[in-house]
């Protein structure tokens, strides 16, 4: 097993009587990590518990034998030589990987939704774990925005919230007992979802009627004044497929402006509400 | 895979990248020194700017990115 000082040692071959020099009359019994780096200005400097050497100041013939006598050595024993930025990154992934429920969710995905959604899920279910331990996620969402623009930020979101925990999981239980059932019409529902925030209501048990010709009344005022599309309203179970359609008379009542779109089963409906003329 | 005890700075990414024989070009990917029309590739084929490039691992010196998804795979492969 390669060390911090084993290392050394080799450095001390390579560079020579200076900084073997250095090495002496400085305290080097913590060093645990090796950095090339710029910082400080000096070819050698001990900080915490790190040497960092600054390799533009290194001869060419030093910097050969550097890579040929210790980096290809660590990379032939399969040792990952990374950014320090990158490795305190990849610790945090690691505490965060999914647990064994979560790798069971990843499963029940697997052959439901497309592999990008998979992976999406996958990276979502960490910056989750993250969170949840207080650990800075704005890298990682960023990565999943940018890697995926039309649907990372929401997906990202809706893990968060524990709705393919939940949600889409009873979404599959209720498509999956409908005759014309098919894998293909569960994947593009869920995406309709995720890609429909933030214009999308879900109805559940929590929340009354008002509340929610509230939360929806509010939403299209938005809609209106900023000239976008639709509003998606997304209901799973009998009882809230009934809860809907008593906000969709009370929606239309007050605006018969507002043209509703239904797609309805008995445990399920989805109504996309639009402004007429948009 | 294991984490090496050896670590690089951003400052310090072209010289790290010379012991490799890469250099960066005028749009900011990685090289070959000696043939600047050739990039560098990950594993999956994708080119790498500097910026996004995380660092080297076993595998005819395979370069990874920095990015979540570069570093997932990197996390699920450390012991």
């Amino acid at each position: 097993m390669t060390t911090a000082r084993s290392i050394l040692e080799k450095l001390k071959n390579i560079i020579g009587v200076e900084f073997r020099d250095f090495l002496s009359s400085n305290d080097i019994g913590d060093i645990s990590l090796i950095k090339f780096s710029k910082a400080g200005g000096d070819t050698y400097n001990i900080t915490n518990n790190y040497l960092m050497i600054n390799p533009s100041r290194l001869g060419q013939e030093q910097r050969n034998q550097i890579k040929q006598q210790i980096i290809d050595a660590e990379l032939n024993e399969d040792y990952a030589i990374l950014k320090d930025e990158s490795i305190e990154r990849m610790s945090n992934i690691k505490k965060n990987i999914p647990s064994s429920s979560d790798e069971k969710l990843l499963d029940f995905y697997s052959d439901k939704l497309s592999a990008d959604y998979v992976k999406a899920l996958e990276a979502s279910l960490i910056v989750r774990n993250m969170a949840r331990h207080g650990i800075d996620i704005g890298f990682a969402k960023k990565d999943i925005m940018r890697k995926y623009p039309v649907f990372g930020r929401n997906l990202c979101n809706l893990t968060s919230e524990d709705y393919f925990h939940g949600h889409f999981k009873e979404l599959y239980e209720s498509m999956s007992k409908e005759d014309d059932f098919s894998i293909k019409a569960y994947q593009k529902q869920v995406e309709k979802i995720v890609t429909g925030l933030p214009y999308i209501v879900f109805v559940s048990s929590i929340g009354t009627v008002r509340d929610k010709v509230i939360e929806i009344s509010s939403k299209l005022a938005r809609l209106k004044k900023y000239g976008a599309g639709k509003l998606l309203i997304h209901a799973l179970r009998r009882d809230n497929v009934e809860k809907t359609e008593e906000i969709l008379k009370k929606i239309k009542d007050a605006d018969s402006s507002i043209e509703i779109e239904l797609d309805k089963k008995t445990s399920r409906m989805t109504a996309t509400l639009r402004f007429k003329g948009v | 895979m294991k984490k090496s005890c050896i670590v690089f700075d951003e400052a310090t990414k072209a010289d790290v990248l010379d012991l490799f024989g890469k250099s960066i070009d005028n749009e900011g990917f990685i090289v070959e020194k000696e043939d600047a029309s050739q990039r560098v590739l990950t594993k999956d084929g994708e080119e790498i700017l500097s910026e996004e490039w995380g660092g080297v691992i076993k595998g005819s010196e395979a370069f990874v990115k920095s990015d979540t998804f570069s570093l997932i795979e990197l996390a699920k492969k450390l012991e």
